[in-house]
């Protein structure tokens, strides 16, 4: 059934509506050290997208882990126009969501968008299970909408 | 969530563009985390380092500063990315510039300058008080050893909060969420300055993100141990707040009846369990070209410490030890002829930063031997330099032998 699945519905953190490539990972994500904000390729050599290029992508994984400098490693990313487009997680911590809200009020016309699945931690209708690595998503961090097209 | 009148009328700017902001941060928070109000904060404690805030970070600090912002109650700043003495690394120009500009913005806004981890040896929160503090070793122990409330914040929230005077309520602001989760027992006899670092280590990768309750930790307990014990499980795995029984703030406060909560699983941790864990921080066992202690900052008291561990003999040219501490710990141990002691026996005491955020790359070094669990936590990622993790007395031998035994 999960497959015929073309539209999700989580939370509009920040951002707008915007359409790029699916990234999944299962494995936890780590900003600092673990995505170099210069160039926006994942460095951390022990996770499995060690090596991809972010740049403009739409990054989908569970949840953040990390020191507080999150939201800096992020924004810095961002700021450079290195991190992913987008960022679709299940559950949102406060060190990414004051990197997101700083986004959107200090870099604003970069239109940084996330959306979190706070109902669905862990379960199998989360968009972990549902979006595959090269699926192009139209999503809105407004709304929260993903459509698979 | 609920705004006063006074609150709404910030965030339509009517107090500035600087206090709209930081109230639009607090806001976004606490609607995202399922706040109800914003509480009012008698503390904050806030980030100013250039090695992990990059441009971005100084860029909304500074962009606080020149709207006028001000920090409406006392708030205490982290380390910096270089030392008060500015002597034992080169530091680029541009670098230093930069810290520089992060430094003067606080400064703007009327922080303390204390450059320390250890807010709390410069300001006094009480039991039950409301403060947002960043700097994870911080915030564990004002949560466990004071009994104060903080989250754990990035920076950013913790600029906002301090602006305002206020910090949206959720997580550890809420009593229920401070009760203990799951129950640690301690099946070891004495415990060691080490052991706490490495139990510290131990119990952040257990606990996950619940609260802990520790029984069986017997015998004399300092805050410089309990000051270890957190950091280096708020560093292995982001806890928070930990109780010990008999020992630490809300149990003897009586916040809860440990009778009457129902604990999940139980851990217990023998010597055995420590040793792996003391093996299991160490990147290398071979020969190490420096020794570093003061992560958490070096209080007075292990500064005293340090210099009985000594006992007058001199450090060897070859193997260099440096210990960290704030300015203020360091005057009080001027004043206390221990510095001078210390200066006799070739060891350098930096404070004002630390060996996490200080750029130690620029060293051009291989390997440090550390005390902390934290420092040994975080060095090999954000260094690229291996670590050797031992107790004090080890680490203050091996310095003096200038090699390892």
């Amino acid at each position: 059934m999960s497959t015929k699945i073309k539209t999700i519905k989580g939370r509009g953190v920040v951002g707008r509506q915007v359409k790029g490539e699916a990234i999944v990972t299962k494995e936890p994500f780590m900003f600092p050290h673990g995505l170099d904000p210069r160039t926006g390729v994942v460095i951390n050599k022990k996770h499995e997208l060690f090596g991809r290029n972010l740049v403009g992508k739409i990054l989908i994984f569970p949840f953040a882990v990390g020191s507080t400098s999150t939201a800096t490693w992020l924004l810095e990313a961002i700021r450079l126009g290195k991190s992913p487009k987008a960022l679709i997680l299940e559950e949102l911590d406060p060190m990414l969501a004051i990197g997101a809200i700083l986004a959107e009020i200090f870099y604003f016309d970069k239109s940084f968008t996330v959306i979190d699945f706070p109902n669905l931690i862990g379960k199998e209708d989360s968009p972990l299970n549902i979006i595959k690595t090269g699926d192009v998503l139209n999503i809105s961090g407004k709304t929260g909408l993903i459509k698979i097209i | 969530m609920f705004l006063t009148n006074e609150e709404e009328e910030i965030l339509k700017g009517k107090e500035g563009l600087a206090k709209k902001f930081a109230m639009e941060i607090l806001i976004k928070v606490g609607n995202l985390f399922r706040a109800k109000r914003l509480i009012p904060i008698k503390y904050a404690h806030v980030h100013g380092h250039y090695g992990s805030l990059h441009d971005a970070g100084m860029e909304i600090i500074e962009k606080f500063a020149s709207l006028g912002a001000k920090y409406s109650v006392p708030t205490t700043i982290n380390p910096s990315s270089i030392s008060v003495e500015g002597t034992e690394i080169s530091i680029p120009n541009e670098y230093a510039e930069k810290q520089k500009r992060l430094r003067i913005a606080h400064e703007v806004m009327g922080v303390y300058p204390n450059w320390s981890c250890c807010p709390y040896y410069v300001v006094f929160p009480m039991f039950g008080d409301c403060i947002a503090w960043a700097e994870s070793s911080a915030v564990v122990y004002a949560n466990s050893v004071i009994g104060a409330r903080t989250n754990r914040m990035s920076t950013g929230l913790e600029i906002a909060a301090s602006i305002i005077g206020k910090i949206p309520e959720f997580g550890l602001y809420i009593t229920e969420n401070r009760f203990p989760k799951i129950e640690i027992e301690i099946k070891i006899k004495n415990l060691y300055d080490e052991d706490f670092h490495a139990l510290g280590y131990l119990l952040g990768k257990l606990c996950e993100r619940k609260v802990p309750f520790i029984k069986g930790i017997s015998g004399k307990i300092t805050l410089d141990d309990l000051k270890a014990l957190g950091a280096s499980a708020a560093s292995s795995g982001a806890l928070e707040l930990y109780h010990i029984e008999n020992i630490t703030a809300e149990v003897k406060g009586g916040l809860f009846n440990i009778k009457k909560r129902k604990l999940e699983k139980k851990f217990t941790i023998t010597k055995e369990d420590l040793k792996k864990v003391k093996q299991k921080i160490s990147t290398t066992s071979g020969e190490v070209n420096i020794v570093m202690l003061g992560c958490p900052h070096y209080s007075v008291e292990e500064m005293k410490k340090l210099v009985k561990l000594i006992k007058g003999r001199k450090i060897s040219n070859n193997l260099p030890l440096w210990v960290y501490t704030s300015s203020r710990v360091k005057a009080i141990c001027r004043g206390l002829g221990i510095l001078e002691l210390l200066r006799k026996s070739n060891v350098k005491v930096i404070s004002g930063t630390c060996p996490v955020i200080s750029p130690l790359n620029l060293l051009n070094i291989r390997s440090i031997m550390v005390n902390s669990a934290k420092a040994a936590n975080v060095i090999p990622s954000e260094h690229n330099i291996d670590v050797a993790f031992a107790s004090t007395q080890e680490c203050v031998n091996t310095a003096i032998l200038g090699r390892r035994l």
